[in-house]
């Protein structure tokens, strides 16, 4: 009886020893599953280069611009990017505030970043994040000629003045972590009657 | 000769055996010395798998005190089950069975902080797990991620490393995992617990944890409150010099960028009155300096209080010290959405949804009885007892004891309690004894706006939720009539 217990409890301790630092370890199979995501960053890396060096990287400007709509008694109010060659940018924060307003504007996002994370709206201000997006084939990044947001405010019973302007201070445009807004080419403020 | 060999191989083997059961008997006995200990279960937004920690700073803020201990690089170890587990041991000089606040902050996430919690002697254990640590704030901090956090990532998409800015989740790439915890945090408005622009002398100096403790040991000179530093500016050489220069429209309106109103500290003594409202009187209230109801036992003991009874009445009226409960409307990590979401059984929406209805920001220019035809609160809080769940009580404040002029600060609701054990174990006999005040008893668990809004703790700053704030009264609102006219 001797005879099978002591080595059977030698085998069973010896066997523990490796098992007991295999599992202090934490091996797991699942550490490829990274690996596999470093080739598709590669890869995606390479593409990001590819699309900065063939793009030009000026200075984005913001324009805020006015148009009336007398027929629906609205007035409008369009930000704009603009720069003198295309710029393909990674995100945008906009911040606007509204002078002396007490309704909230409707306002919507156009189509100068694929996606719009942060977008609120109050009747004092509007703060949005625009940025590029990722997917497994494609990087779209920010355009830096094309509407990002527009604002329409409704025309009420008595005049009344108000102000839109950029909060220049929480306002941003980044490529690779610069901010290239152009604050001098833009128009920061617009005085609307409605 | 062959026997010799036999009798060596099982003394080696024995040997071997000997020191792997004196490794084993160090361990556990290590862990009986560690007895003392808090175990921290978190899970962080992203992608994971074993093996892999995250260093994480862990503060721990002593409730009347400030500060009282920093531990950075605490090693959140990774479970597989989406959470992260991290131990560590109580000092012997950090007093016990007393409230905390403890803020954890792991690297590349915001921090968060549990409500006030009491260590004891003995396993602590606090579990985070239920709701995402979110991050992304990619250094200079600015407390939440923006457009310059993820032109970061994307700048250094797909290097390797160990001190890349854009690796959030610390696996050593920065990838479209990074990228996508980033984003989530914009989306779910996830912002860091711990004010940034916060100055260090807004908490405790280390001098100041020598009041409680027998042997003085001071904390990490180094403050847990991060600074926030200008982003990069624009780079001029970037800028094109020949595009002609829209000219602005001149507006008739000045414009100063308006902020979000933060309650002001001057005290409005009585707000004006219309014709016909009556006019409140504080006197009673005052009076409470010198004969306080009681709310707590007295002088810091149970014996001959009647700690149960205390715990099954509501708080009608009282005279204390507040502590910080947690700020009304944190998206991401949202305590008092929570709290009203187990409480109502509602979902956390809706739960939202009752504290957009019902808050506001401000009452204090309001008479209470102004104050009460809103319908709104400006905080919600916890008492000792259930008893007081769903009530509305009014918040007073008073600054000076020698000299004790009570102010309305709002309504608030009172949403939650204190465990029957936490209630008898501690709470029943904390007092606070400082600026003035002696041995105020505990009296409410106060949530942001209304904390930020009471005399000030010892640091003077009133926006620092880190220490316990004195000289506050509530009345019930079936009573207040009675208590001020």
């Amino acid at each position: 009886m001797k005879r099978i217990i002591l080595p059977l409890f030698i085998l069973l301790t010896l066997g523990g020893i490796p098992f007991y630092f295999y599992t202090q370890n934490g091996v797991n199979n699942k550490t490829q599953f990274s690996t596999s995501l470093v080739r598709t960053d590669n890869e995606l890396v390479q593409r990001v280069d590819l699309i900065k060096e063939n793009t030009h990287t000026s200075g984005v400007g913001v324009i805020l611009r006015k148009k009336e709509n007398n027929a629906q008694r609205q007035v409008i109010v369009d930000v704009e990017l603009t720069a003198q060659e295309y710029t393909a940018f990674d995100a945008v924060d906009l911040k606007l505030i509204f002078e002396n307003n007490s309704v909230a504007p409707q306002c919507t996002t156009g189509n100068a970043t694929p996606l719009y994370p942060r977008f609120a709206v109050t009747e004092k201000e509007l703060e949005l994040t625009g940025t590029a997006n990722i997917t497994n084939k494609h990087i779209l990044f920010g355009n830096s000629n094309a509407l990002l947001v527009s604002c329409t405010f409704e025309k009420g019973q008595t005049v009344q003045q108000l102000a839109v302007s950029l909060d220049v201070d929480n306002t941003h445009i980044y490529s690779l972590g610069n901010d290239i807004i152009d604050i001098a080419n833009s128009i920061t403020q617009v005085t609307i009657k409605l | 000769m062959k026997r010799l060999h036999k009798m060596r191989f099982i003394g080696v083997f024995f040997g071997i055996l000997l020191l792997f059961g004196l490794f084993i008997f160090y361990r556990s006995s290590s862990l009986q010395a560690s007895y003392r200990i808090i175990r921290f279960r978190i899970r962080l937004h992203g992608e994971f798998f074993t093996p892999h920690t995250v260093p994480a700073t862990v503060s721990l803020y002593h409730n009347t005190l400030g500060k009282l201990r920093e531990e950075r690089n605490v090693s959140f170890i990774y479970q597989g089950d989406r959470s992260f587990l991290a131990t560590l041991p109580i000092d012997s000089a950090l007093p016990l069975n007393t409230l905390y606040r403890i803020v954890i902050q792991p690297k590349g996430y915001f921090a968060r902080s549990t409500p006030a919690f009491i260590i004891r002697d003995a396993f602590n254990e606090i579990n985070l797990s239920q709701s995402l640590f979110f991050g992304g704030d990619i250094e200079p901090f600015s407390g939440k991620v923006d457009a310059y956090d993820l032109s970061m990532i994307m700048a250094e998409l797909g290097k390797t490393g160990e001190q890349l800015k854009g690796d959030v989740n610390g696996d050593g790439i920065v990838n479209v995992v990074d990228y996508t915890i980033a984003l989530r945090s914009i989306q779910e408005g996830a912002t860091n617990e711990v004010p940034l622009t916060a100055s260090p002398s807004g908490y405790l100096t280390p001098t100041m944890s020598y009041v409680l403790t027998s042997t003085p040991k001071p904390t990490p000179t180094s403050s847990y409150v991060l600074t926030s530093t200008p982003r990069p500016t624009p780079t001029t050489s970037l800028l094109p010099s020949s595009t002609p220069k829209p000219t602005p429209t001149t507006s008739l309106l000045p414009s100063p960028t308006p902020r979000t109103p933060i309650p002001t500290t001057v005290r409005t003594p009585i707000p004006t009155t219309t014709p016909g409202t009556q006019v409140p009187n504080y006197a009673k209230l005052a009076a409470f300096v010198a004969d306080p109801p009681q709310i707590g036992c007295l002088g810091g003991t149970v014996v001959n209080c009647p700690v149960d009874t205390l715990y099954r009445t509501p708080v009608d009226k009282g005279l204390g010290w507040a502590t910080y409960y947690g700020d009304e409307h944190r998206t991401g990590y949202n305590v008092v959405a929570d709290v009203i979401h187990n409480r109502k059984g509602i979902t956390m929406e809706e739960a939202r949804a009752f504290i957009d209805e019902t808050y506001m920001q401000k009452q204090s220019h309001l008479t209470p009885e102004q104050a009460k035809k809103t319908g709104k609160v400006i905080a919600y809080a916890a008492t000792r007892t259930p008893a007081d769940l769903w009530k509305i009580k009014y918040l007073f404040g008073i600054d000076d004891p020698k000299n004790p002029k009570p102010y309305f600060i709002g309504r608030i609701m009172i949403i939650d309690t204190a465990a029957e054990n936490d209630w008898k174990n501690s709470l029943a006999t904390l007092t606070y004894s400082y600026k003035g005040w002696n041995k105020l008893n505990w009296i409410v668990d106060l949530s942001k706006n209304g904390f930020i809004q009471l005399p000030t703790g010892l640091s003077g700053v009133q926006t620092n939720t880190g220490e316990g704030r004195p000289g506050v009264i509530l009345i019930d609102e079936s009573i207040l009539s009675e208590m001020i006219y």
